[in-house]
């Protein structure tokens, strides 16, 4: 197809962002978080990223080919249609890829996981995205729904030996982490003051030694490098993960403060219920996508506001790590924000009342 | 309108018809169901026929229903609601209801052997699953799980599958509901070995007051002393992260307590320097001092006629540190000082034995 | 003969109830998760009751007056559920168990209010009969294809018959997996109708351009 001639409606802005780099700019902010997740887990975290990688592509380019009438008339297009998606190719299935095998864990079953993650791939890029009109159509954010739809089929990716029910984080064989509890579900589970003997201080949860969780999400240190790359690269705005978390952190501290009799606020709690478990990954990463966060800012303060309470409501309720359900639900009250609360039109002056008399 | 008007207008058409279709309807309904009804026992025979002549190869085996009133039924952790005997193959059928499910107790079939005699236990036949409350997740209990009652029956085994700190634990993303099953061919088997013995099972703390406050099942005991006073041994129940203790009370005249020692400390490490297991016991010794020479006015004045955990931290009572394994501790107490009369009466008139 | 032909073939494919009319959907997804027997299950179940309320729903038309028609039809259906669910229970206590409570719920299930009210009453017996068995042959059919798929993918499983030991994704047991098998149907089924129908109107303006031509000629 030939891309010299655009017709589009005015204001009309010259830029060279497109897609694609935005896309790869995303990618080479997620590869410090993919290096420190194999390093913890080991090249069976790499096996992942890679299949995982693979089948969102390969999805993507099975369901173009059918789409695009490769198969009529006995293959004769095949080949113009492969050139035609070469040239079409934005990187937005490869980041789909890398951040739903990041958010999955490796469990010493791991060639199972590799085909689990076909079908995740399946599902978030076919069904989800493609389905629903190709890059930004997706209703829901694609890796997060691909997690899900894994966690919903393969019930040997949320059950753990230990702790009830935690799961999005932890991995059922110790051989493969250096401790065997995740310090979300011992947080959860018992709170600051009770925690069991293997609590972790904020460093090594920063660093993401000695924590068991998913491939990507465990080296908090990795994911805040990606993020201030995100950030001075202009792909995201500074203050949409910050707003979440601090949210987050304070809503948990008033939950755990609420449950007994007398109101304790132990503030200490602040800094392990943000930095345990998916919720740094999933706010830089997952929660400020374009086509599934509002537009507008006070859509997005709306926006990261409450699903940063809402995460830590069921957090605390639910006792798991629920933050890929709370990204799907927030998304899908995304076009009720936006509907809503309108944002100004670009060139809007507010006519300034004019006062009666003088 | 008139009379005539009415019985030739629209609406009594419509009355009529609508009335003639229910009346066809409920004349057919009522004969059919006079034909077609299911009784209870066919119900039984049906529910037999499905989930136990699988396990007997087809044979025909024909229960017949034994007869176990006047024994306890309500066992600590399960019901038992029917027995029946099958002759052909010497077995016991037993329904339990075993309680600790997720949504509530659950029904199980429990086929016991017994010898020729019927007097031992030789082993379990088959347990099958007869009725749930609905959201138990009885779909993940494969037949390879109920398989394990048979295989790895022993004489005097607890079956503990559903517990996670047991070494037998068995993992099946359903332990409430194991549990439960557990709890309920562990009551089938207590209760046929009672039965079959031609021991009419007693209850030794019937009628004991704050028995859910302790655990009754395991290890809890009393006995006289050579001065006359009822030594109790009570093991506690857990009160997480407190394990459970197991303590020795003397009980003297009037319900007073005359001496209180910790036998199995059940306190342990929590987050903190100063909250180590070490700690807590030195908190709980010097707490049980005050017990002794009270009586159970204490205990009640301390915790409410109810006895309710009142939450860490609470103004309830003075500040221990030590909140949790403290009211074990008194828990026990008054579970002592208020049965005192009762033990004494049953020692007494049993002769001085000990009951477990 | 024509006439017949044309209820059947609506019945059965291009008014295909679960398909087309999307109606009954309750029943068909609560039964495709279970697996594909209750799926075939429910279906036969609700064609046996399908064929009787039309049948005597079309015999009644004349006599029952139309104000109190959707009344008297939620009677007689009610009536043939309540006599079905007797007899279930009596002769086959296994479908009974696994149908459960969506037997009873057959009695406002769409198909069969919806038959009653469109073309019952406004039919002959011998067609209204016809169209009860199309129209429950096709929801049978429907639902036992999606349930075959669903038990498939859910538990690895054919009618019963274990094939896959340890291959099951899970979520195809669930509501949320009978959903996505339910939509993804619906988009197979329409398109193969559509392929099919542009074919027809292929041939048949490539017939009436040959008889203009020849007419011209």
């Amino acid at each position: 197809m030939d891309n010299s001639i655009v017709i589009s409606t005015p204001p009309h802005v010259k830029s060279k962002r497109t897609t694609r780099g935005i896309m790869l700019d995303v990618c080479i902010a997620l590869a410090p978080a993919a290096i420190a997740g194999c390093v913890f887990f080991g090249w069976q975290a790499l096996l992942i990223i890679l299949m995982s990688v693979f089948a969102c592509v390969a999805t993507e380019f099975v369901y173009f080919f059918i789409a695009n009438k490769g198969f009529s008339e006995k293959c004769k297009n095949a080949k113009a249609v492969c050139l035609r998606w070469t040239k079409q190719f934005d990187f937005t299935s490869v980041v789909t890829g890398l951040i739903l095998a990041m958010i999955i864990p490796t469990t010493d079953k791991w060639y199972q996981v590799l085909y689990e993650v076909i079908f995740g791939a399946i599902f978030a890029i076919a069904i989800v995205k493609m389905l629903f009109g190709g890059t930004g159509k997706n209703l829901v954010n694609p890796a997060a729904a691909g997690r899900v739809f894994m966690a919903l089929s393969f019930t040997h990716l949320v059950a753990t030996s230990g702790f009830v029910g935690a799961s999005f984080g932890p991995i059922s064989d110790s051989s493969l982490v250096f401790t065997d509890a995740t310090n979300l579900a011992g947080l959860l589970t018992n709170g600051l003051d009770i925690a069991p003997s293997s609590y972790l201080s904020p460093l090594d949860l920063l660093l993401g030694t000695g924590v068991s969780g998913c491939i990507g999400e465990t080296c908090k240190l990795a994911i805040i490098i990606g993020y201030v790359y995100l950030c001075i690269r202009g792909v995201i705005k500074w203050w949409q993960p910050l707003l979440f978390l601090v949210v987050l952190g304070f809503t948990a501290v008033l939950l755990a403060g609420f449950t007994f009799d007398k109101y304790t606020f132990d503030i200490a709690l602040f800094l392990p219920s943000v930095l345990s478990g998916g919720a740094l990954f999933g706010a830089v990463f997952m929660m400020p996508d374009y086509v599934t966060s509002p537009k507008g800012v006070w859509g997005q303060l709306l926006y990261y506001v409450a699903g940063a309470i809402l995460l830590a409501l069921l957090r605390h309720f639910t006792r798991m790590e629920v933050i890929s359900f709370v990204i799907l639900l927030m998304n899908l009250v995304t076009p009720l924000i936006d509907k809503y609360l309108i944002r100004r039109p670009f060139g809007y002056i507010r006519q300034k009342k004019h006062k009666e008399g003088k | 309108m008139t009379a005539k008007q009415f019985f030739k207008s629209n609406v009594f058409k419509c009355l009529i018809s609508l009335l003639c279709v229910l009346l066809v309807s409920g004349v057919f309904l009522a004969i059919a169901n006079s034909f077609l009804e299911v009784t209870e026992e066919e119900m039984f025979k049906r529910q037999f026929n499905k989930q136990v002549s699988a396990v007997y190869d087809g044979r025909t085996v024909t229960p017949e229903a034994a007869d176990i009133s006047g024994q306890s039924t309500a066992l600590s952790s399960s019901t038992i609601q029917k027995v029946w005997l099958i002759k052909e193959e010497n077995d016991y059928l037993v329904q339990a209801e075993g309680k600790g499910g997720y949504n509530g107790n659950l029904t199980v079939w429990t086929i016991i052997k017994m010898d020729t005699s019927l007097k031992a236990i030789t082993g379990i036949r088959a347990v099958s699953i007869y009725a749930y409350p609905d959201g138990e997740l009885v779909g993940n209990i494969s037949a390879a799980n109920l398989n394990l009652f048979a295989q790895d029956y022993k004489d005097g085994i607890v079956y503990n599958y559903g517990d996670k700190t047991d070494p037998s634990y068995v993992q099946t993303n359903a332990s409430y509901s194991f549990t439960a099953i557990c709890n309920a061919v562990n009551g089938s088997i207590e209760f046929i070995n009672a039965f079959a013995g031609g021991i009419v099972k007693e209850d030794p703390f019937e009628g004991f007051l704050y028995r859910e406050f302790v655990n009754t099942d395991k290890d809890t005991k009393y006995e006289l002393n050579a001065d006359g006073d009822v030594v109790f041994t009570v093991r506690t129940k857990p009160n997480a992260p407190a394990g459970y203790f197991t303590v020795e009370i003397v009980v003297g005249t009037d319900g007073i307590i005359k001496k209180y020692t910790v036998k199995r400390y059940g306190s342990e490490d929590s987050h903190g320097e100063d909250k180590t297991e070490d700690k807590y016991n030195e908190i709980v010794d010097k707490m049980i001092l005050t017990y002794v020479g009270k009586n159970l006015k204490y205990f009640t004045d301390k915790l409410g006629e109810d006895m309710a955990y009142p939450g860490d931290n609470s103004d309830k009572f003075e500040e221990t540190g030590a909140s949790r394994s403290n009211y074990l501790c008194m828990y026990a107490g008054a579970f002592a000082t208020a049965n005192y009369q009762k033990a004494l009466d049953k020692l007494t008139t049993d002769g001085g034995e000990t009951n477990e | 003969m024509n006439k017949y032909k044309k209820i059947t073939l609506d019945g059965l494919i291009f008014q295909n109830p679960t398909f087309m009319l999307v109606l009954g959907t309750c029943p068909t997804l609560a039964m495709i998760k279970q697996s594909a027997t209750s799926a075939m299950g429910m279906g036969l179940t609700v064609l046996v009751i399908l064929t009787l309320s039309n049948i005597i729903i079309s015999a009644l038309r004349r006599v029952i007056p139309n104000s109190v028609r959707i009344p008297c039809y939620i009677v007689i259906i009610a009536t043939l559920v309540t006599f079905v669910q007797m007899l279930l229970k009596k002769f086959l206590p296994d479908l009974y168990e696994s149908l459960g409570a969506f037997l009873a719920l057959i009695v406002v299930n769409c198909i069969v209010l919806g038959r009653a009210e469109a073309f019952a009453s406004k039919h002959t017996v011998g067609e209204a009969a016809v169209d009860g068995i199309a129209n429950g042959l096709g929801f049978t059919v429907a639902l036992t294809l999606m349930g075959i798929i669903c038990e498939f993918l859910g538990s690895g499983s054919l009618f019963g018959l274990q094939i896959m030991k340890s291959f099951k994704i899970a979520i195809f047991s669930q509501p949320a997996g009978a959903f996505l098998v339910y939509g993804i149907a619906i988009a197979v089924f329409t398109y193969v109708i559509d392929a099919f129908e542009r074919s027809r109107r292929v041939k048949a303006n490539k017939l009436a351009r040959e008889n203009l031509l020849k007419e011209a000629v």
